[in-house]
């Protein structure tokens, strides 16, 4: 019940926000000199009047917001600009997927690997597998994912030809830029363990757990764990959005045909309506992740209560 | 027992030995930072090492010596012969765990219970220490108990699995004064139906009255005089001890003003010369600025321990005799 009321406000909220959203990135984006029908190619009056009128770009500019918002209640995108036949929707139920699953499967990577060298470097405080560990999470933290995607292109591609360099499809493909989108994250994921656990395990209550006699494997992974991951919990949100982001990049060096490279090219291009979707499904995707990650947090410490 | 900091090495406890009969309860008195704890927590192999390090010493339990065994046989004897109890309800209670799981987790690992099983006895545990509606309250969390419900609950973990000897580390200085009677009340009862020997660690010298069997009073890590409780209230050898009777108030003398002890508590990195109680005494003595006083034992059943250059035994409180 207290779920339920927590998602409906959450989802109320949500609307809200992309709406602003919405108003503000379309007045911005007609502000931006230039227009989608602005090319290499000057058109004529003639085609130009009646591209404008196809793509509706004749009517008041407060007559093309609302109707553009009227689309959009709908779900309705619109056609885009430059990827001519094809729908905004056609573009993000095509790109969505395939970023989706980089991303996902790039954050599944983050979290293990993070996890994993956060919890034995707290536990083996000082030691080589610690100093080795958080060596190799401020490198991951420290060096951008298009030069770790270079260094990692020539060592598994070039000298030991384990996965193919590029394209999409094959699950040998993912692996290499969901790393590469991934190893950012599990370096700060490792020290957000790291250091969560530490704190953790000097609390009373990892004492009371040792005085009981459970071994130092259960004290630390059913005692200690819940408590450390709550620092990792709500970094997950920003994180999230910076998976969402940090795959542009990558997609393009992998030739990858995710959302990355139509976001990209429909801002630089002024495909109002491209933008415009992809835009609003990134907003409605990181709201519902930050949800995700308040409700997270909740089941995982009973004292937080959900508003 | 040394603790090695950066500072040096602190040694915070020092030659204490102590003993303990079955169904017996042994107070140790102190004040803050005089190694009651720490004691307790080497009993119990609880001190991180490192800082920590037994220097030398011995603990047996049971004819078999406690400091030569490995994790995996001290997790036999932790939990199962010898349960602790700590200070803080608060804080010593997991909060992402439910009460029942925590109560459960111990039974289920020293008495080999199923989870069914393990979860009837929770209850009755429960039951047994006071907490109502039981068969409800086990699946709450800890958050959703009062202090002296923790506290409780503590109790129920540390009896569960019937325990020879039970620590209990200011198990009362958190709570107010009405719930303290409670627990003291609640773990008396528990001794009495289970046989337990109790260790009660506290700074708190009406709970030792009311109910320990005897004392051991500790200063700067090291122990200074041990008694009955009864010996210790009505004959204290010790000027520590004396300091302490008079520094606690008491119901018979309402009136008198309460007599603290001068000075601070030790630097134990910087223990002075001789008896390290001598700069706070007030019956020092040109010897006891060099000369560490022994510990004295005197015959008597059983046999009572000061470690005081001087004969304090004519004195009471005021002026040495």
């Amino acid at each position: 019940m207290q779920v339920l009321m927590f998602l409906l406000k959450r989802f109320g909220w949500m609307i809200v926000t992309v709406w602003i959203v919405f108003t503000i990135s379309f007045f911005l984006m007609r502000h931006i000199p230039g227009g989608p029908l602005n090319g290499e190619r000057v058109l004529s009056e003639a085609v130009r009047a009646r591209l404008e009128a196809r793509y509706n770009l004749d009517a008041p500019l407060s007559e093309q917001y609302f109707t553009h918002l009227w689309n959009t209640m709908r779900l309705d995108f619109g056609p885009s600009f430059k990827l001519q036949d094809y729908t905004v929707n056609e573009v993000l139920a095509q790109g969505l997927p395939v970023s989706a699953a980089l991303g996902i499967l790039g954050m599944v990577f983050a979290i293990s690997i993070g996890m994993t060298s956060g919890v034995i470097s707290a536990v083996r405080r000082n030691s080589v597998y610690d100093y080795s560990f958080m060596l190799l999470a401020t490198l991951g933290i420290a060096i951008p994912n298009f030069v770790l995607a270079a260094m990692l292109i020539v060592i598994f591609v070039f000298n030991l030809q384990m996965f193919p360099a590029a394209g999409w499809g094959d699950l040998n493909q993912i692996i290499l830029p969901a790393f590469c989108l991934g190893a950012p994250f599990a370096g700060y994921i490792a020290r957000l363990t790291r250091t969560g656990m530490l704190e953790v395990l000097g609390n009373d209550y990892i004492r009371t757990a040792y005085a009981k006699g459970l071994s130092p494997r259960t004290v630390v992974l059913k005692h200690g764990l819940r408590g450390a991951l709550l620092p990792v919990v709500s970094y997950l949100g920003p994180a999230i959005a910076g998976i969402l982001t940090g795959s542009l990049v990558l997609e393009r060096i992998f030739v990858i045909p995710g959302m990355g490279s139509h976001f990209i090219e429909a801002a630089i291009q002024r495909d109002y309506t491209l933008a415009m979707g992809a835009l609003l499904t990134y907003t409605v995707l990181l709201f519902v992740m930050n949800t995700m990650v308040d409700l997270a947090y909740s089941i995982i410490d009973p004292r937080v209560k959900l508003e | 027992m040394e603790f090695h900091t950066d500072s040096g090495v602190v040694r915070a406890v020092n030659r204490v030995s102590f003993d303990l009969s079955p169904g017996e309860t042994l107070g140790i008195v102190g004040e803050s930072g005089s190694g009651k704890s720490v004691t307790n927590l080497a009993v119990l192999g609880l001190i991180a090492q490192p800082p920590g390090k037994i220097a030398g010493g011995s603990v047996q339990y049971d004819g078999q010596e406690l400091l030569e065994l490995d994790q995996r046989q001290w997790q036999q004897i932790r939990g199962k012969k010898i349960a602790m109890i700590f200070q803080d309800p608060m804080t010593a209670l997991n909060p992402f765990l439910t009460v029942e799981e925590q109560l459960i987790e111990v039974t289920m690992l020293h008495l080999g219970l199923g989870r069914t099983e393990a979860s009837q006895h929770a209850v009755q545990l429960l039951q047994k220490v006071g907490i109502p509606a039981a068969e409800k309250r086990i699946r709450d969390y800890p958050h959703q108990f009062s202090g002296g419900m923790r506290q409780r609950v503590m109790i129920a973990m540390a009896i569960s699995c019937q325990p020879d000897i039970l620590i209990a580390d200011e198990p009362t200085t958190a709570l107010d004064v009405t719930i303290q009677a409670q627990i003291l009340e609640l773990m008396k009862s528990m001794q009495e139906e289970f046989g337990t020997a109790i260790i009660f660690i506290t700074h708190d010298l009406g709970v030792v009255a009311s109910t320990c069997d005897r004392v051991m009073v500790m200063y700067a890590g090291q122990k200074v005089e041990q008694a009955t409780t009864r010996e210790l209230f009505n004959q204290p050898r010790h000027p520590y001890t004396i300091g302490l009777l008079n520094s606690a108030p008491r119901w018979d003398q309402s009136d008198e003003q309460l007599q603290a002890i001068d000075g601070q508590p030790p630097d134990l990195l910087n223990l002075p010369a001789g008896c390290s109680f001598h700069p706070r005494c007030q019956f020092v003595q040109d010897e006891c600025l060099q000369e560490i006083p022994p510990l004295v034992t005197l015959n008597g059943d059983p046999p009572r321990q000061h470690a005081c250059l001087r004969d304090l035994s004519t004195c009471k409180g005021g002026e040495p005799g």
